[in-house]
This record gives C-alpha cells, sequence and structure tokens, in this order.
C-alpha cells in the first residue's frame, strides 16, 4: 500500500518522462509487480494521447500584422487617455503648491485630532489586562458562568477547528479561511481557557482540562499564524488537529454533558411522579 | 504613456525595443492565450492585454531571460481573473429575474454543453475535449496547459506560477485524474492506449 502511495507521487514525472536514475528504476520494478498501479498509469497515459488530439485553430501569417496594429492602437488610445488625467493631477499638484495653506491647515487639524485621542485613551482608559484579570477571577467562582463559558467555549473551538479541517490548501485560496478572523476569535478563546483552567470544576475533571489544554495549544498557533501563511503550515495544523482527535473530544464532551441534562432532567419528573402517586 | 511613434523608443535595460518584444513574443503568448481559452477572439483579447501590461511594466523588465517566465505568469493570472470577474457577473446576472426567454434558452443550450450527453458516440471528440477542459478548476487547467501543450518542467511551472513543485505535481495529478473520468468512454477504447 505504502509503495502503491510513493509510486502514485511519481505518477506526474513519469506521464512526462522527468524520471530519472533510481526513481525510474524503481518505479519500473512497482509498475512490473503492481496490476493496480500499472492500469491506473495506463489509463492517464492513454487520456494524455487523447489530449493530443485537442486542435486549436492558427491564425495565417497575414493575421500577425494585423494583430501588432491592433496591439498598437489600444496602445495609443490608452496613452492619451491617461494622458488627460496625468495633465490633470500635474495642474492639482501645481494649484495646491501655490496654496499650501489649503494642504497644512487641514494636515494640522487631523494631527491636532489624532494627538489628543492617543492621550485622552493613555490617560483615561483603565489597564485591559486587569480589567480581564478581575474578571477572570470572577467568572471562574460561579459554577453557572463556568458552565455557560465552557459550553460555548467548545461550540467556538469546534467551529474553528471544523473550518481549518475542511480547508483544502491546494483547492481552496486561503482568503476563504479568514485568518484575520480566525485569530481574533482564538484570541477570545484563550482568555475563555485561562478562566477555565482555573475554575474547580474544570479542574476536578482531568479529561475537560486536557481538552482545553490541547484546544489552548491549536489556538496559540493560530494566533501567532502568519497572514498570508502557506499551504504547509495549515496543513501541519490540520495534521495536529487530526492527530489528537480533538474534533472527536468535543463531540464526546458535548454528548455526555447531554445526556448528564436529559438524565438529570427525568430524574426529577420521575420523582415529581412519584410524590403525586 | 507614450504615443504610438514613441513606442520603438521605448528600451528595457538591455537595450531591447518593446516593438522588438511583441515581434519576438506574440505568437508565443497568443498561442498559451489560445489554449486557455480555446478560442481565437479571447485569445487576442487576452495575449493583447498582456503586452499592455508589459509596456506599462516595461522598464522594471531587467532583461530577456526573465521575460518569458513573466509573460506565461501575467497570462495565466490575467486568464484566472478575467474568469472570476466573468463567473462573478454571471452569477449576479443569473440571479437578476428579469432574464428574457432567448437568453435562459441560451443558457440552457450552454448548460447542454458543458455536460455531454450518454450517447457520446454521435458527439465530436473535440467538444468533449474543451468540455473536459472546462470543467476542472483553473489552477489545474493552467498547470496541464503549461506541462502538456507547452512541454515546460514541473519545476519551471513552479517558479511561473509562483507555488510549491509539490503543489504543482498536485494539481497536474488531480487535472489528468478529472480529465480521465471526463474521457472515460475514449480512455476505455484500445486505438487510443499509449503504445509502450
Amino acid at each position: 500500500m505504502n509503495n502503491c502511495i510513493k509510486s502514485m507521487k511519481l505518477f506526474p514525472k513519469a506521464l512526462y518522462g522527468e524520471l530519472a536514475g533510481e526513481e525510474k528504476k524503481w518505479f519500473s520494478l512497482h509498475l512490473e509487480d503492481c496490476e493496480r498501479c500499472t492500469s491506473e498509469y495506463n489509463k492517464m497515459a492513454a487520456t494524455l494521447n487523447i489530449m493530443n488530439e485537442r486542435k486549436l485553430p492558427h491564425p495565417e501569417d497575414s493575421y500577425w500584422e494585423e494583430y501588432s496594429r491592433i496591439l498598437y492602437r489600444k496602445i495609443d488610445v490608452l496613452g492619451r487617455q491617461e494622458g488627460y488625467f496625468s495633465r490633470v493631477k500635474d495642474r492639482f499638484i501645481e494649484i495646491m503648491a501655490f496654496q499650501p495653506r489649503l494642504v497644512y491647515a487641514p494636515a494640522l487639524v487631523l494631527v491636532l485630532i489624532i494627538l489628543s485621542l492617543t492621550a485622552g485613551k493613555n490617560f483615561y482608559s483603565v489597564p485591559q489586562d486587569t480589567t480581564d484579570t478581575v474578571l477572570a477571577e470572577a467568572r471562574s467562582a460561579d459554577p453557572y458562568l463556568v458552565n455557560t463559558t465552557m459550553d460555548s467555549y467548545l461550540e467556538r473551538s469546534k467551529v474553528i477547528l471544523t473550518t481549518i479541517s475542511n480547508f483544502d490548501p491546494v483547492e481552496d485560496d486561503v482568503y476563504t479561511l479568514d485568518i484575520p478572523g480566525q485569530k481574533d476569535l482564538s484570541r477570545k478563546l484563550l482568555r475563555d481557557a485561562e478562566m477555565l483552567q482555573s475554575a474547580p470544576e474544570i479542574r476536578d475533571s482531568r479529561e475537560l482540562l486536557k481538552l482545553v489544554y490541547d484546544l489552548q495549544m491549536i489556538m496559540l498557533k493560530i494566533v501567532e499564524m502568519d497572514e498570508m501563511t502557506d499551504e504547509f503550515e495549515i496543513d501541519l495544523l490540520k495534521l495536529s488537529i487530526r492527530n489528537s482527535a480533538l474534533l472527536f473530544k468535543i463531540n464526546i464532551e458535548q454528548i455526555k454533558k447531554r445526556t448528564d441534562e436529559r438524565n438529570s432532567k427525568t430524574g426529577r419528573e420521575t420523582g415529581g411522579k412519584r410524590i403525586v402517586s | 504613456m507614450k504615443t504610438r511613434s514613441q513606442l520603438n523608443n521605448k528600451i528595457t535595460t538591455e537595450g531591447t525595443g518593446f516593438r522588438e518584444l511583441v515581434r519576438k513574443h506574440k505568437r508565443r503568448t497568443y498561442y498559451l492565450a489560445l489554449r486557455l481559452t480555446g478560442d481565437h477572439h479571447s485569445a487576442e483579447d487576452l495575449s493583447q492585454e498582456v503586452f499592455i501590461k508589459l509596456y506599462r511594466s516595461f522598464d522594471k523588465i531587467k532583461g530577456e531571460s526573465k521575460l518569458s517566465t513573466w509573460l506565461y505568469r501575467v497570462t495565466v493570472n490575467t486568464w484566472i481573473s478575467s474568469k472570476r470577474k466573468r463567473s462573478f457577473s454571471m452569477l449576479s446576472y443569473k440571479d437578476n429575474a428579469s432574464l428574457t426567454e432567448m437568453e435562459k434558452e441560451k443558457a440552457v443550450q450552454e448548460n447542454m454543453l458543458s455536460f455531454p450527453a450518454p450517447d457520446m458516440e454521435s458527439q465530436d471528440l473535440k467538444d468533449h475535449i474543451e468540455n473536459a477542459l472546462n470543467n476542472i478548476t483553473e489552477r489545474e487547467k493552467a498547470v496541464f496547459i503549461l506541462r502538456h501543450y507547452e512541454d515546460l518542467p514541473l519545476r519551471d511551472i513552479a517558479d511561473i506560477l509562483k507555488i510549491a513543485e509539490g503543489t504543482v505535481k498536485s494539481l497536474l495529478f488531480r487535472a489528468v485524474r478529472k480529465l480521465r473520468s471526463e474521457l472515460s468512454f475514449y480512455v476505455e477504447q484500445p486505438n487510443f492506449e499509449r503504445a509502450e
């Protein structure tokens, strides 16, 4: 099986005669032994033979002069259009050069507004870290809040992990992954994870604590991800999500929680009936 | 941008004039565009758009050795972006409720062309090949055309498209597999089997 995968990786080179040396020898030997790979390879080679039948119309020699003539005419027209815009631009710059007040006065006002906004933000805002820590401590002490935070933490993590797992680096464009959005959400989830790790309910459960920790590692990787990340980096991230079976673990936790809730509800209802009877 | 009379004066750092470069590269650029688009008029428009882009960034071209790579890259990228723009405008067009009956009929006919009928013997092989090529993604088609028709090595294609060689291999593999399944009727016929 491993040899078949290895041989298929060599198909693109083999089909176009780009194999050489040891690789070529190994590939030929494998095809001699493997019927499945031979049949697959022959079908692909036959497909390329069929593709050679694609015949496109070839213009006559006289066309090429006409081609150049059309091209130069297009350049000429574009040149005239752009020339007009550049003349307008030059005129605008000329006017502004003689009227410096028109430029400097609005620029000065803008600088003053930015300075006052920056100063106001620095002097009058409460430091973010302190607020977050205080909030995290308060929330970790309340079992109801811990419970709801855990639910939303798992659900939102699931969304991120599913998006990344379903992303195909070869087929899809990287912008569809919305890396800035994923990074923002991951930052929020990292703050939630800190709170959850300090909550006694989570600390008591080894599986939950491990799950929160594993998710935290993935979120950290996402936060550190470059916005122009390459396919290989996303593939590695997908691999670590799959290897640690994170989506499976989240699903198990959610099922467990739902079962517990149903059991406690049924218990209450049965208890109620017993009192009535 | 300069006028037509000044075109000959525009030269690269190596001293080659713009007209000279057009003369040397117009056929190759046109044929790549023709293989990508499949029709003469689109190929003419696409290849001339590439030369207009070349004219605009002419002063930045370092040497003629890099020019063919640049032309390949710009042709492929311009084709992909124009195709995406067209499919986007088609989408908004299809959403429009004011589609006339004639246009609807035309859309149905085009749809029928892109999906070959079960009675394949009655259809031309050429149409099937064009349909098969239209049913693979733009990136797969670009890699396939550069390898199969332009005869460029995989490493050079990676260089042109600025992607990893592994990605080129995987795109080519996918393209050939999809083409195989689209053309399965012909692939199974013994007269098309490649002679060993």
